[in-house]
């Protein structure tokens, strides 16, 4: 046996420069190698802006080139610690794309025609700021809308919107997350979990999001310290995804009846008394439930008990595995695993079955229900409500809410949906129910990313349905070629915003920067705007709209001016020293004193390394003393936010608003149900909404690196289905749905279940122009015509190589940029959380004589009809008190409570 | 301590590293070491890889002797030793710092020169054929699993943290000293010099005078160009490294170009 040494690893073990060293910090240049060329650079943090888990990031800022030459984690980060995805270092590619948007430009032809030309910023402000003036001044401010997709800073456009007194708040959430968000904020007011997985003994995921890497590293990386420390890892979900791969057990059912599932290990649950009585009795709203459910009985803790096991004894594991199309042993196998773990038991649902199907929304209710039983709520190993591990820093000089109600974004149909009805507006803008005069869409693509979007295409182009359309972009998108003004916003290491995402049971600030202006500053450099310091006259939302603001309003008698001027000399506007500087002096703890022990300011903490971590160890936070709060054992407590202030199982809410069928827990029939499909021909359900782990949505065409390693876009399909209908992977297959169909090609996998194909909602970007209007490593070049009454979109060029200023442009060696099958699809809004549906009854068929790969079709007239088909399935407010809505839901830019009242 | 599949990969690779380090010895291959030690300072003359070296094994508390292939692969075999003990160990952070130090010794101190290394010893010494064989293949399959140089479209594109391949690409060079250093795109023993000119020559180093004569000018060429064949099937056959056997096969084909 050959002795190999032990190792003893010394202090110089460390992974990253220190930051001590981060403002000189030299390295020797790799390609210069074997000669050693030593390069300096400044190290300036910022915060990754390619998914919402707002990582870390360390850009490397070459002294002598001024220019970032590449980046890395930021070690300082409490969530991500060092650690990132593909995307992270990816924001490289970002900068230096040969491709990207350098100045402001305008449109001068006809809408979507491509012809362009550059303007100043003042020009493009001016212009904007005049025309919503007047749109303020006429009383209009409903026709000014601001639709956003990557969110930026928590409350900066709640302070910016209430500013102008506007109820123009739009957001991506409903073809995102608005369906889990339901089903927690009805057990608990809190609309979003946070799990302490690397203490959890069982985690159990109803998603491919987290060990996959893609949002949530920082999730990602607990889950496998969890499973380090023995925790068992169990994921549900249709596809194969990488968590799957990589976990103890995987559970793949036909999408839509996980509930089932969940209900019956509830109902083990409880017949295992697998229960912490303790929690329930004191932390959930018994009392209500048996007083709605149950008045004819004995109005105690033991009927409400009883109660549950009344409601779920059809639940048995042989129903749920028979729903789903799964063993009952696998059932029984969670059950356990939730049971032995006790207050250690964690979870995740986000998407999955809470965006793809109608009612999937009482997914997360149910899965919340697991953890109500066991107890296993805000404790060491558990899952707490995101809130407590989200820090949100107060605003300076925050206006007071609005009393507007925007309809275009609220209508009457929808008095519960947890977010705007974004997907709805085209057809509210056809049906005449309102008009917009100034539209921005802010890092969204609407046209590519949401359903049927074609209809966005119709009234993105008719301008008196949409005015004025202004895209607040990093990059060229689908819906950016058809706006009035493209006005380039920076990526990550460009632009200012705090953010900060729930991801361990602590609280943590991340700083994003514009690094080249900070670096520049270091060294004595003066900017008036951080588009002095970046690339081209790439510039950020923060400043932008300070002086957007101040343009709209500039002599002060609209009443906007005075929330945007500096508060050292009235007559300036706000800088983001003074904006950023009073929010950490006084809106976060800890930061000045820490600050001060480094003999820095708050600001110049924040700005040297990143990131601060306000807490942790964050438990039990329900249980904190609250005046005024909901009191538990004869002492007030800070409970959770909803009506009773406690967890409820029954929701008076859903009752009083019409679904009296849906105000406890329950599993609800999905419009892609499989009983109900001609699964015996050729039906089945696509599965559209997985991601790939390297890319995001439309922000990432202009990385090359991330394109490099993702190109490919097939339909997985079980081999079962494969030899039933006939395919060979690579095969063409045409894939009709409601509205229209698309061409792809077959993968036979024994990933997906059989009866359920699936591809990915992250390839398939288009351009209109050859050489414009999107990226070149990432993008087809698409033909957009009218036929048979309806669109046709048609390849005409694959991805290839291109001549740029970046020499890897000609070396492009995949082709494949994909197929935008969202187009295809009709808008699915459930009525209960509003959420978009995702998932599609589709027939499959060989491509047709004549069919191309990449082909799209769509009847736009269809989708309208499908639209009022969903829309019959609604409940329309007002409802109690002649509410809008309830007013204790979460609503963005929340206004006053007159607001909410629907008048005559 | 408790097992854990990565500890077990990381302690079976330890036992390769460890086999390899006992059998490349200076001592035990005495032949080989008169002629070109299997070291990468003395493959790839002009590099100065010490410091490099000595900074990466003094965070571990790690005393390297030589540098040659049995010391960097006993430095290898540690630190996998390491990773397996920090898994079983339940040290997460440790066990993937050992890891990537592993994997960066792996990929820029060892496999690129001493694979071809190998190769050309188990053509020129015939008593070490098998031996030098096993070990080259033995590094290949550790470079297929770790990954190591994934064969790519071009010369730039991807490229491991801080992998730096031979140098910079494209270095034309005088064919001395393209002839001395893996860097021309092959290893070349003074066996292999009087294999090429038939004489019996005291030192590695081609003598001025080949280099007027025509004949032996297309014998270096034929030579580099079979090697740059070689180098191209490797790839094909080990894409896990072959970034490093096509940009060696680039060099070979410039080194015969150049002999031409």
């Amino acid at each position: 046996m050959t002795d190999i040494p032990r190792l003893i690893p010394g202090g110089e073990l460390v992974a990253y420069p220190p930051a001590e060293m981060w403002d000189n910090w030299e390295e020797y240049d790799a390609r210069s190698w074997p000669n050693k060329v030593k390069h300096s650079y400044q190290l300036v943090p910022t915060t990754c802006f390619n998914c919402e888990s707002a990582c870390g990031l360390l850009a490397y800022v070459d002294k002598e080139t001024g220019d970032v030459a590449k980046f890395v984690g930021n070690p300082a980060h409490p969530g991500s610690r060092g650690r990132n995805c593909a995307k992270g270092p990816a924001t490289i590619n970002q900068v230096h794309d040969p491709e990207r948007i350098l100045h402001p430009m305008k449109r001068v032809g006809k809408r979507g025609s491509g012809e362009w030309i550059e303007v100043s910023w003042d020009e493009a402000l001016d212009d904007i700021a005049g025309r919503m003036r007047k749109a303020i001044q006429e009383d209009r401010h409903n026709e000014i809308m601001y639709h956003v997709g990557r969110p930026g800073e928590d409350g900066f456009m709640d302070r910016t919107l209430k500013a102008w007194g506007v109820d123009g708040h739009n957001s991506h959430t409903n073809i995102c997350s608005s369906g889990a968000r339901t089903g927690y904020a009805m057990w608990m007011g809190h609309d979003r979990p946070s799990a302490d997985f690397a203490n959890a003994k069982f985690i159990l995921l109803l998603s491919s999001h987290l060990e996959t890497g893609h949002y949530f590293n920082p999730h990602a990386q607990r889950i496998m310290e969890g499973m380090q420390a023995g925790a068992k890892l169990a994921t549900i979900d249709p596809r194969l995804s990488n968590t799957a791969s990589m976990s103890d057990i995987w559970v793949s059912p036909y999408p839509g009846t996980e509930a089932a599932m969940l209900l019956a290990i509830a109902r083990l649950l409880l017949e295992w008394d697998a229960v912490d009585h303790d929690f329930m009795r004191r932390w959930v709203d018994w009392e209500g439930a048996v007083a709605a459910k149950a008045s004819d009985r004995p109005q105690t803790y033991e009927t409400f008990v009883q109660l549950m096991k009344d409601t779920y004894a059809g639940y048995t594991p042989e129903f749920a595995a028979e729903e789903g199309g799964v063993k009952p042993a696998a059932i029984i196998e969670i059950a356990r695993g939730i049971e032995a773990a006790g207050h250690r038991f964690s979870s995740h649902t986000w998407r999955s079955i809470g965006s793809g199907n109608l009612g999937g929304w009482q997914g997360a209710r149910c899965l919340w229900f697991l953890h109500v039983l066991t107890g296993s709520v805000g404790t060491v190993g558990g899952t707490s409500p995101n809130t407590w591990d989200k820090f949100k820093p107060k605003h300076w000089n925050m206006p007071p809410p609005h009393s507007k109600w925007n309809e275009l974004l609220w209508p009457k149909e929808y008095p519960l949906a947890h977010h705007e009805m974004s997907i709805l507006l085209p057809h509210l803008l056809k049906e005449g129910r309102g008009k917009v005069d100034v539209y921005f869409s802010r890092v969204y693509n609407p046209i590519w990313t949401n359903p049927d979007g074609f209809s966005w295409l119709e009234v993105l182009t008719d301008e008196d349905l949409v005015g004025l359309h202004v895209a607040l972009t990093p990059t060229w998108s689908e819906t950016a070629w058809f706006a009035d003004y493209v006005l380039p916003m920076g990526v990550a290491s460009e632009r200012h915003d705090t953010q900060s995402y729930a991801t361990y049971a602590g609280r943590w600030l991340g700083f994003r920067q514009p690094v080249l202006r900070v670096a520049g500053e270091k060294r004595g450099e003066t900017y008036e705007r951080t588009y002095d310091a970046n690339p081209g006259q790439v510039w950020e939302e923060t400043e932008f709209f300070f002086d957007l603001s101040w343009r709209i309003d500039p002599d002060g008698s609209l009443g906007i001016r005075k929330w945007f001027e500096s508060p050292g000399s009235p007559d300036k506007v706000v800088s983001v020293d003074e904006y950023y500087g009073w929010m950490f002096d006084n809106s976060v703890p800890g930061l000045p004193e820490t600050a001060a022990e480094e003999d820095l300011t708050p600001l110049q903490f924040m700005r040297k390394y990143g990131a601060y971590e306000v807490d942790n160890n964050v438990y039990s936070v329900h249980e904190r003393p609250a005046d005024g709060g909901v009191e538990v054992d004869g002492s007030g407590k800070t409970g959770f936010p909803t009506e009773s202030g406690k967890l409820e199982w029954y929701s008076q809410t859903l009752n009083d608003w019409g679904w009296e069928d849906a105000s406890v827990p329950t599993y609800l029939k999905t419009h892609v149900y499989w009983r109900d499909m001609d699964m015996a021909g050729n039906e089945r359900i696509l599965l559209p909404i997985f991601r790939l782990p390297t890319l995001i949505h439309t922000r990432s065409g202009n990385a090359k690196y991330l394109y490099e390693i993702s190109h490919g876009h097939p339909l997985w399909m079980n081999p079962e289905d494969a030899e039933a209908l006939g395919f060979e992977t690579g095969e063409m297959i045409r894939i009709s749905t409601g509205i229209g169909y698309f061409v792809m090609r077959v993968w036979r996998t024994e990933g997906i279940r059989p009866g359920v194909v699936a591809a990915s909602h992250h390839l398939g970007r288009w351009r209109l122009d050859d050489e414009q209007g999107n990226e070149r490593w990432s993008s087809a070049l698409v033909d957009i015509s009218q036929k048979d009454g309806g669109w046709m979109l048609r390849q005409k060029k694959g991805i290839g190589p291109f001549e740029s200023d970046d020499p890897d442009s000609s070396r492009i060696w995949w082709q494949d940029a994909g197929v935008n099958q969202n187009l295809t699809f009709p808008v699915h809004p459930d009525p209960v959380s509003g959420m978009h549906a995702w998932h599609q009854r589709v027939r499959l068929a060989a491509a047709q004589e004549g069919d191309r790969y990449g082909d799209i079709f769509v009847d736009t007239a269809k989708s309208h009809e499908i639209y009022k088909e969903w829309l019959a399935m609604t409940k329309p407010g007002p409802g109690p008190g002649n509410l809008r809505r309830p007013l204790w839901i979460h609503r963005p830019v929340k206004p006053t409570p007159d607001a909410y009242d629907a008048g005559g | 301590m408790h097992t854990t599949p990565a500890a077990d990969t990381a302690a079976a690779e330890s036992a390769t590293w460890a086999n390899i380090a006992v059998r490349w010895s200076a001592e035990s291959n005495f032949d080989v070491w008169q002629d070109l030690p299997g070291a990468e300072a003395l493959v790839i003359p002009d590099v100065d890889v010490r410091d490099d070296l000595e900074r990466r094994a003094r965070r571990w508390g790690y005393r390297l002797a030589d540098g040659d292939l049995g010391d960097v692969a006993m430095f290898a075999a540690a630190l996998a030793r390491a990773e397996a003990d920090a898994w079983a160990a339940d040290d997460g952070v440790l066990a993937t710092q050992a890891y990537e130090d592993r994997r960066f010794l792996a990929a820029d101190r060892i496999v690129p020169w001493a694979v071809p290394w190998l190769l050309a010893a188990s053509r020129c010494f015939p008593d070490l054929r098998t031996d030098a064989s096993e070990t080259a293949a033995a590094l290949l399959r550790i470079g297929e699993q770790h990954r190591l140089a994934p064969s790519l479209a071009g010369n730039e594109g991807l490229r491991l943290p801080g992998h730096d391949g031979y140098g910079p690409a494209g270095q034309p060079g005088e064919l001395t000293d393209r002839i001395c250093s893996l860097w021309g795109g092959l290893v070349v023993f003074r066996r292999s010099l009087i294999s090429i000119s038939g004489e019996e020559i005291g030192a590695r180093r081609p003598e001025a005078r080949w280099f007027t004569d025509v004949e032996l000018r297309g014998n270096i060429a034929t030579w580099y160009e079979i090697g740059a064949a070689r180098w191209r099937c490797l790839a094909e056959q080990h894409p896990g490294t072959g970034a490093y056997w096509l940009d060696l096969a680039r060099r070979a084909s410039e080194t015969a170009e150049i002999a031409k």
